[in-house]
């Protein structure tokens, strides 16, 4: 049933090549990779695995060696830095291992962030970054600075600041990495529900406790990429 | 946009290293302000001195002003003043050169000590004949100037300006007193009306003068010499005839570099223009201090670059263009040679005030406008290699960037 939808995001025999030195080094060997509307996804794998290059292409951070990528159908893989700076900012929300919040500026503005580059006037702002907030239950911290927040409370801020332009898709790196168990749960928590309100969530982990959130699992190895779960026809890895 | 403030912010965080920065721009900036005020409170003070001359006045100096082409000449040999002098024959001479020629003022002036009973003053002793003071269109306040006898005579008489009368004689009551000029006795005779003319040059102002026949200063200082020679022209169409005919009859006597005959425009001119040199000069040498301050603000930004790598990174990623991150930058570096430019302008007017209480000084719009434009230009000229860095970072770099 999937396979008649478009995909949201689709890499076609993508490849991540890196130089170092006289050697060429893949990071991502080819990949088909689907992302479909409403997907809960988990790429798993140990570190240097090329799960991060991974997540940077699906993030468009990086354009691929070779093979393209879809978003909504659109190529995206050779697009200049500006056009995906654009395309970013409205179509995909980061959350990072290192929450990433700017120091000395009050949770709201982390949030607006990325408002300000889709040029949003500072009322209206102000007002999506405290709906936002609302979200991940932190309403009534919007004037805290990060250093005022305890890493459960910076990571919420985080993924409040992924929601506030309403990206399509939300990647995040590792985001329990920097946190205790309980913090974890909780920021789990609201990606699960999140998901079940309908919002696409790629995340990218090397523990199996977060990676059971997620309905669909990846596991990458050697830069190889798999479909964990059961069987699915949409990953045609030539190498598996 | 909201990029200022962002720049605005940052620099605030760093409220010190801020400071650091711009001081060089901050120096730079106040001396240019300080340098362009003193010329050009120099040469307005200047343009006053002339215009207090009266209309059509050809001025006889025994020096090398101007050379042929009409631009100043460097003074060798004498002095402008008190090396060669003309003699009284010269100026008898000139009396009866030309029919445009209306009065011929040979003029002797020092510097000297002047004391009254209970204070003294150093001041600008002017000798002159009666006729003084129908050229420099003087008006009295008080008492009378001296007249043709008592030239003739030797008289020992003195006329005062109203700065030098007020403060040789703080009482107001001054006629028929004595003043000692080289400790010899003159009675004052009056006080002439408030003339103007800036602010207290080494005491040339013209309402803190001292005023006596030429005779009997010639005879005070012991030299028959005439130090210039002041010639008014019946009409301004008779100008330049008189300064020719000037020149022919002092060129029989003298080499044709040992003299100037000018009229006042040209004079005020080419005093002008020795005066804009030298400020320009300065204010140029002064400048050399902004590109120091500028290679500060240059590697005060490299180092803010290079910090906020990761912040960088995060913005990029969240949707910041290149174009949008090299203008953050840029903004940054602008306001801040900006903020120093408008401290230097700051200080440096306060210092221009400061000095304006001995030395004219006036500060004009174009010097503070320049000063800000160019420290604007520094902030873009220098700025714009960090905020290039910034702009080409990667922001998968930036962002693993420890």
């Amino acid at each position: 049933m999937r396979s008649n939808k478009q995909p949201l995001l689709e890499l076609k025999d993508v490849v991540k090549r890196y130089s170092l030195g006289e050697t060429q080094f893949l990071a991502v060997k080819p990949t088909n990779l689907a992302v479909f509307h409403g997907d809960y996804i988990s790429i798993k794998g140990p570190s240097g695995s090329g799960k991060s290059t991974l997540m940077h292409l699906m993030g468009l951070l990086d354009n691929p060696s070779s093979g393209k990528i879809y978003l909504e159908g659109k190529d995206v893989s050779s697009l200049s830095e500006t056009r995906l700076a654009k395309i970013r900012n409205r179509n995909i929300g980061f959350v990072f291992q290192q929450f990433n919040l700017l120091a000395r500026t009050a949770a709201w503005e982390n949030v607006a962030l990325p408002l300000v580059y889709a040029g949003v006037t500072t009322n209206e702002r102000k007002s999506l970054a405290r709906e936002s907030l609302k979200t991940v239950g932190l309403e009534d911290r919007i004037d805290h600075r990060p250093n005022q927040l305890s890493g459960g409370q910076q990571q919420r801020v985080a993924i409040a600041r992924a929601l506030v332009n309403d990206p399509s898709l939300i990647l995040a790196d590792e985001p329990t990495g920097n946190l205790d168990i309980h913090s974890g749960e909780v920021v789990m928590k609201i990606f699960d529900r999140l998901n079940r309100q309908g919002k696409t969530i790629v995340i990218v982990t090397h523990e199996e406790e977060v990676a059971k959130h997620a309905k669909r699992k990846i596991s990458i190895v050697d830069g190889v990429v798999k479909e964990g779960n059961k069987a699915s026809l949409l990953l045609r890895n030539k190498w598996t | 946009m909201n990029l200022w403030l962002t720049a605005l912010q940052s620099l605030a965080r760093n409220k010190t290293r801020t400071l650091l920065t711009i001081l060089g721009i901050v120096i730079g900036v106040g001396s240019v302000i300080m340098l362009m005020s003193i010329g050009d409170g120099l040469k307005k003070y200047v343009s006053g001195q002339f215009e207090a001359l009266g209309s059509n006045i050809v001025i006889v100096l025994p020096v090398n002003l101007v050379d042929e082409q009409g631009r100043p000449a460097t003074f060798r040999g004498s002095p402008p003043v008190g090396g060669k002098t003309f003699s009284e024959k010269d100026v008898r001479d000139i009396k009866k050169l030309h029919p445009g020629i209306a009065k011929v003022n040979p003029q002797v002036q020092k510097l000297m000590r002047v004391k009254s009973v209970s204070k003294q003053k150093q001041l600008n002793v002017v000798g002159s004949i009666d006729e003084y003071k129908e050229v420099r269109s003087i008006t009295m306040a008080s008492g009378r100037f001296y007249n043709d006898s008592e030239v003739n005579r030797f008289k020992k008489v003195a006329v005062l300006g109203p700065t030098a009368a007020r403060d040789l004689f703080p009482n107001g009551n001054y006629l028929g007193k004595s003043v000692y000029i080289s400790s010899v006795a003159f009675e004052v005779i009056g006080v002439t009306d408030p003339r103007g003319g800036g602010g207290g040059l080494g005491g040339n102002d013209l309402d803190d003068q001292i005023y006596v026949p030429i005779t009997s200063l010639q005879k005070l200082v012991d030299s028959p010499g005439v130090d210039f020679i002041v010639v008014k022209a019946a009409g301004s169409d008779q100008i330049d005839g008189v300064i020719s005919a000037i020149k022919t009859h002092l060129l029989k006597s003298r080499k044709a570099d040992t003299f100037s005959v000018v009229d006042q425009r040209q004079l005020l001119g080419t005093v002008q223009s020795v005066i804009g040199t030298l400020t320009i000069g300065l204010s140029g040498i002064a400048a050399i201090s902004l590109v120091v301050g500028g290679i500060g603000v240059m590697n005060m930004m490299l180092v803010t670059v290079t910090e906020r790598t990761r912040e960088i990174g995060l913005r990029k990623a969240l949707g910041a263009t290149p174009r949008i991150i090299l203008l953050q930058f840029l903004i940054e570096s602008v306001l801040l040679s900006l903020t120093g430019g408008l401290i230097g302008v700051l200080i440096g007017g306060g210092g221009s005030l400061i000095v304006n209480r001995f030395f004219p000084t006036r500060i004009s719009g174009l010097a503070i406008g320049l000063a800000l434009g160019v420290s604007t230009l520094v902030g873009i000229v220098f700025g714009i290699l960090p905020a290039r860095r910034a702009a080409k970072l990667s922001p998968i770099e930036a962002l693993r960037y420890e």
